[in-house]
């Protein structure tokens, strides 16, 4: 099986800074892999990189056996690569509906000059995409909201709202950034049930950036493991849970003193 | 002489209510049919002058509306629409190209330097952008003044020709009145229709949350120039129509001033509805002529009265007439 997403010896460097070093990793379809290392380790970079918003410094990285490297990344999510963001995941002055259609923007084949139009053509295709992004807030539990202005939503019910605008995308490998990051204890396991179902049904592969352990190691198949820009480890969450390298990179090591 | 149908380019949900749909089109065709007859009884020129104007002023604020969609404001509208001006007037007085096909020109024109500079200018964002728009802006002001073999710099163009309709030509103010609602129901008609199609829903999107919709698929800088390239275009085609009817030209004819009073009719009216860009420049253009009685404090109530919208309908004249709406056909949500 070829792989969906392949990271190869990736750098990036802010000035002095080498923020990613020589990293490399891969996903395969159908695989739920977490990018995990203590703060300044360089995850959110190794996020910005692959997604298409900062380009890397040196690397290649190959989605669906091709260079995305350069692309806009507004053409990536065309390809089938989404990612969600830490904090602005929802456009919060309009309605939770509108948010996911937005989402959908680069799914919906619609031509554009026939949608200024309004023709029968137009409108169908958007009948169409209206009706999955309703379908996907009955998903998310978000439909009773669906007219509301998003940002009236509840923390938890806006991080939903980013997962549903990002699945609107149809992406074949969805990057979520710290998903539940501020979620409570409770409403932070629901959200890892909802992945894994959401992978599950949808046949997504999932790339997620996370520091909340419990739910990295009962949610993931595979952890890649980065400190200081370097790939430490990579392997199964007992595997990593075990590993010294990792430990040390968490706790410091134990001759450090 | 509104005829516009009173859907807000906020937010538009797919379904308008039946009932609403009705009653903005009915509103929309008594709204024009005044337009139509009112300029009939009135012999008053300076009166239709003031239409004219307003009728103008509202293609400015609606086209500046439209850039102003994607997030990004401009300083240098006025630029573009004196930009469209010189191009037509040139091109009747030099050439004798007839000023129908000289305004499709400066459009045109307009709207190409627009993509040009846009590809370049729009990377800025926020107020590096407004600042570079503003220099734009004077430079093309100073550029008019300055090429005197082509512009006859600041003693400006004299006896630039009429608009003729096949022949009709539009040279009085009735006449032109007709000509400058026509394009005014065309460009709010058109306008409209972009804001409601997948082009509105990616402008918004862009002004909204930039990131999530670069990230959502959306072509940000794609979007952005083609909003730039639009709203410059109307304005530059609506100068060129303005120019044809004042029938002078200098490089004080549109300055910075101008673009101020734009983004003022934009403010006041309301950001970010189609009708508040009409509204504003609808109340803004013939106000300093109803305080003319004041003299020497005409200025002052001026600010007053701009102060006095902000400070109480911070989203617009607008606002008032939606407040009336949702209280009248929405159940409290």
């Amino acid at each position: 099986m070829t792989a969906l997403l392949e990271v190869d010896t990736v750098s990036r460097r802010f000035g002095g800074l080498l923020a990613l070093k020589d990293v490399s990793f891969s996903i395969q379809p159908n695989e739920i892999v977490g990018l995990i290392g203590p703060n300044g380790a360089g995850k959110t970079t190794c996020f910005n990189v692959v997604s298409g918003v900062m380009r890397p410094s040196s690397g290649a990285i190959r989605f669906k056996d091709q260079d995305i490297v350069g692309r806009k990344p507004s053409r990536i999510v065309g390809d089938g690569l989404v990612r969600t963001f830490q904090a602005t995941t929802i456009f919060p002055q309009s309605t939770v509906i509108e948010n996911v259609m937005r989402g959908a923007f680069a799914t919906t084949p619609v031509s554009m000059v026939g949608s200024i139009f309004n023709t029968r053509a137009a409108r169908s295709v958007l009948a169409v995409t209206q009706a999955r992004c309703e379908r996907l807030l009955e998903r998310l539990s978000l439909t009773p909201f669906r007219a509301r202005r998003a940002g009236e939503l509840s923390y938890g019910a806006q991080r939903r709202l980013g997962v549903a605008i990002a699945l609107a995308a149809k992406p074949a490998l969805l990057m979520l950034d710290e998903p539940v990051a501020g979620l409570n204890p409770e409403e932070a396991a629901d959200f890892g049930r909802l992945i894994r179902e959401l992978h599950q049904s949808e046949n997504i592969a999932v790339l997620l950036v996370e520091h909340h352990m419990r739910l990295v190691m009962g949610l993931c198949h595979r952890l890649v493991v980065l400190d200081h820009g370097e790939k430490i480890a990579e392997g199964a969450p007992a595997e990593i849970r075990a590993n010294r390298k990792v430990i040390e990179a968490y706790l410091g090591a134990e001759d450090a003193a | 002489m509104d005829g516009a149908s009173p859907i807000a380019l906020g937010h538009v949900e797919p379904r308008v209510p039946a009932r609403r749909r009705w009653r903005a089109i009915a509103a929309g065709i008594v709204l024009l049919a005044a337009a139509l007859v009112l300029p009939q009884l009135t012999t008053n020129q300076f009166h239709l002058h003031l239409a004219n104007l307003m009728l103008l002023n509202a293609i400015f604020a609606v086209s500046l509306g439209l850039i102003a969609s994607v997030g990004q404001i401009s300083l240098g509208h006025a630029a573009f629409v004196a930009a469209g001006a010189y191009v037509s007037a040139l091109a009747a007085m030099n050439l004798k190209i007839p000023p129908v096909f000289g305004i499709l020109i400066a459009g045109l024109v307009t709207g190409f330097a627009a993509v040009l500079l846009g590809k370049v200018l729009l990377r800025l964002r926020g107020v590096y952008f407004v600042l570079v728009t503003f220099l734009a802006g004077q430079v093309f002001t100073l550029v008019a003044l300055n090429w005197e073999s082509v512009t006859h710099g600041a003693n400006g163009l004299v006896g630039i020709p009429a608009i003729s309709l096949f022949g009709f030509p539009l040279s009085t103010r009735l006449r032109f009145y007709y000509f400058a609602l026509a394009a005014f129901v065309l460009v709010v008609t058109f306008v409209w229709a972009l804001m409601r199609s997948q082009y509105g829903r990616a402008f918004r999107s862009i002004a909204e949350n930039i990131r999530l919709a670069e990230s959502s698929g959306i072509d940000v800088s794609h979007y952005q120039v083609v909003a730039f390239a639009l709203g410059s275009g109307i304005a530059g085609a609506t100068g060129a129509a303005m120019v044809h009817y004042i029938r002078f030209l200098s490089p004080d004819s549109f300055t910075f001033n101008d673009s101020v009073a734009y983004i003022t009719m934009l403010v006041v009216g309301g950001r970010t509805s189609l009708i508040g860009a009409v509204l504003g420049a609808l109340f803004l253009t013939p106000l300093p002529e109803f305080l003319r009685g004041f003299v020497g404090a005409q200025h002052i109530i001026y600010g007053v009265i701009l102060l006095a919208v902000l400070l109480f309908l911070p989203n617009g004249l607008v606002s008032l007439g939606r407040f009336f709406v949702r209280k009248g056909s929405e159940p409290a949500s």
